[in-house]
């Protein structure tokens, strides 16, 4: 009996023993390998933006609600450091994940989810003040390496897969550049079923960025260079109302947010003027109580003061 | 103490004492749903086990059967394979058919510290090798197409140090 009979949820299993980076390396044993490895990466990236997202709700919720005091608290580096990795979280999905979407692949950095895992790993064990520097130095060199590899070496080709793809389509040989740049447009263009996707935008700003030094490098070819100007100045024209669009999209979620804080801000304050209203009862009654004991010593204070007051307030 | 029977896919029966039994989740939840537990003579046929592997199985239960329930896992928990203790080790010093075999049982079974344990060995075993060394180790043959290969390999220069 061979490894590779073994049920792929069992494979999983097996995969999940190993730090992410080996489970990265041993892609490359074979295509099952491959496979496996692809899916525990990116399950792994999913499970440490889950992993983060608890760390920093249980530290914030121990810091005090006032920033000044947040400040000087003990655990205000703990928080510095999870914002910080806040970002790399963000910058990592904005260079994997439209291509994790896509299938085309995977999670790559494995060892960037072993550095996170054993920076929050040292967050939730240690309560003394952190250093964020030494802390976050590894994970912001390799994070950024990855990245730079990524969109230098790898993605490219990804990008260029789909235009040889729309090239070979339209069966256009001699037309081949124009025509994968706008391969390229139209392939983002199918996507943006959804426009507040600002991924979309992104892409249809690196086409235009990609198509610029096509039209600059070739000036001698006077003859297309007409079709090639009209094309992009229809592209940016396209690019800029795809913008405001986007903008527009922004600023209402932004807004919607700030209503739904506002609506929050404005439940929670009911609450607490309930939970006074009810404590304040509750005071009146005591009072209500005592009342005879004192009404034989003050009557005359009692008439004017302490009587009217609990007549109205169960109304309340 | 009461004892069930367990029939292996040889047919071979093992009395077991229930306890060691209801390690197995399988097995639990059988005699549970099926109101078994009180039958003495109810005979349980496991056929995806062999009755070799069965006796294994059961040997590691009896020793492990004091064993605390493994508490659910925590996300945080580091990732650790060297905390095998040494009985559990000499427990799997056999062929790698066998070792299969019984994380094949063990999963069927869903008994969760033993398949635990195999997957850890397994996990063991690639850890710190290069490709070629697990190709060779588990007479794995390379299936990639030559661009295929590349692009894995192209995907992993990232931290090539230079």
């Amino acid at each position: 009996m061979n490894l590779l009979d073994l049920p792929q949820t069992v494979l999983l299993d097996i995969f999940e023993w190993l730090p992410y980076d080996e489970v990265a390396k041993k892609r490359e044993v074979c295509t099952l390998f491959n496979y496996i490895g692809q899916q525990v990466l990116n399950k792994g990236f999913n499970k440490i933006i889950l992993a983060h997202a608890k760390n920093f709700k249980r530290i914030k919720s121990m810091l005090p609600r006032r920033e000044s005091e947040r400040r000087n608290h003990i655990l205000s580096r703990h928080s510095d450091i999870l914002t910080s990795i806040e970002t790399r979280i963000s910058m990592l999905t904005m260079t994997y994940s439209k291509f994790i979407d896509l299938n085309i692949c995977c999670f790559i950095p494995g060892r960037v989810l072993d550095e996170i895992n054993s920076i929050l790993r040292i967050l939730s064990t240690s309560t003394k003040q952190l250093r964020p520097h030494e802390v976050l130095q590894e994970l912001r060199d390799i994070s950024s390496m990855a990245i730079e590899h990524f969109d230098e070496k790898i993605a490219v080709n990804f990008k260029m897969e789909h235009r040889k793809q729309l090239a070979e389509s339209t069966a256009a040989g001699t037309r081949l550049v124009v025509c994968s740049a706008l391969g390229d447009i139209s392939f983002s263009g199918v996507k943006r079923t959804g426009i507040s996707r600002p991924v979309d935008h992104a892409l249809v700003q690196q086409a235009i960025v990609q198509l610029a030094p096509i039209c600059a490098s070739k000036p001698s070819q006077s003859e297309s260079s007409p079709h090639r100007d009209r094309v992009s100045r229809h592209l940016l024209k396209q690019y800029q109302v795809q913008r405001t669009l986007t903008q527009k999209i922004r600023n209402l979620e932004v807004s919607r947010k700030v209503q739904d804080r506002r609506l929050q801000e404005a439940l929670s304050s009911i609450t607490e003027l309930t939970t006074q209203v009810s404590e304040l009862k509750r005071q009146m009654e005591d009072v209500v109580a005592n009342i005879p004991s004192c009404a034989v010593k003050r009557q005359a204070v009692a008439n004017a003061e302490c009587i009217p007051p609990p007549q109205k307030k169960p109304k309340v | 103490m009461p004892s069930i029977k367990l029939q292996s896919s040889d047919e071979e029966i093992f009395d077991t004492d229930i306890q060691i039994a209801k390690c197995s989740g399988t097995i639990k939840t059988m005699l549970e749903d099926c109101g078994m537990e009180d039958d003495e003579n109810a005979i349980v046929p496991l056929p995806n086990v062999n009755s070799t592997i069965l006796r294994k199985v059961l040997t590691w239960a009896h020793y492990h059967k004091d064993d605390p329930q493994p508490t659910e896992d925590d996300e945080s928990k580091e990732k650790r394979t060297d905390d095998i203790i040494s009985w559990d080790a000499d427990f799997l010093k056999v062929d790698q058919g066998t070792l299969f075999e019984l994380i094949l049982a063990a999963n069927y079974l869903d008994i969760k510290g033993l398949l635990e344990l195999t997957c850890k060995t397994v996990a063991n075993m690639i850890k710190g090798k290069t490709p070629e060394e697990i190709r060779k180790t588990f007479n794995i043959k390379k299936d990639f197409t030559p661009a295929e290969e590349e692009q894995v390999r192209k995907e992993n220069e990232w931290c090539e140090e230079k």
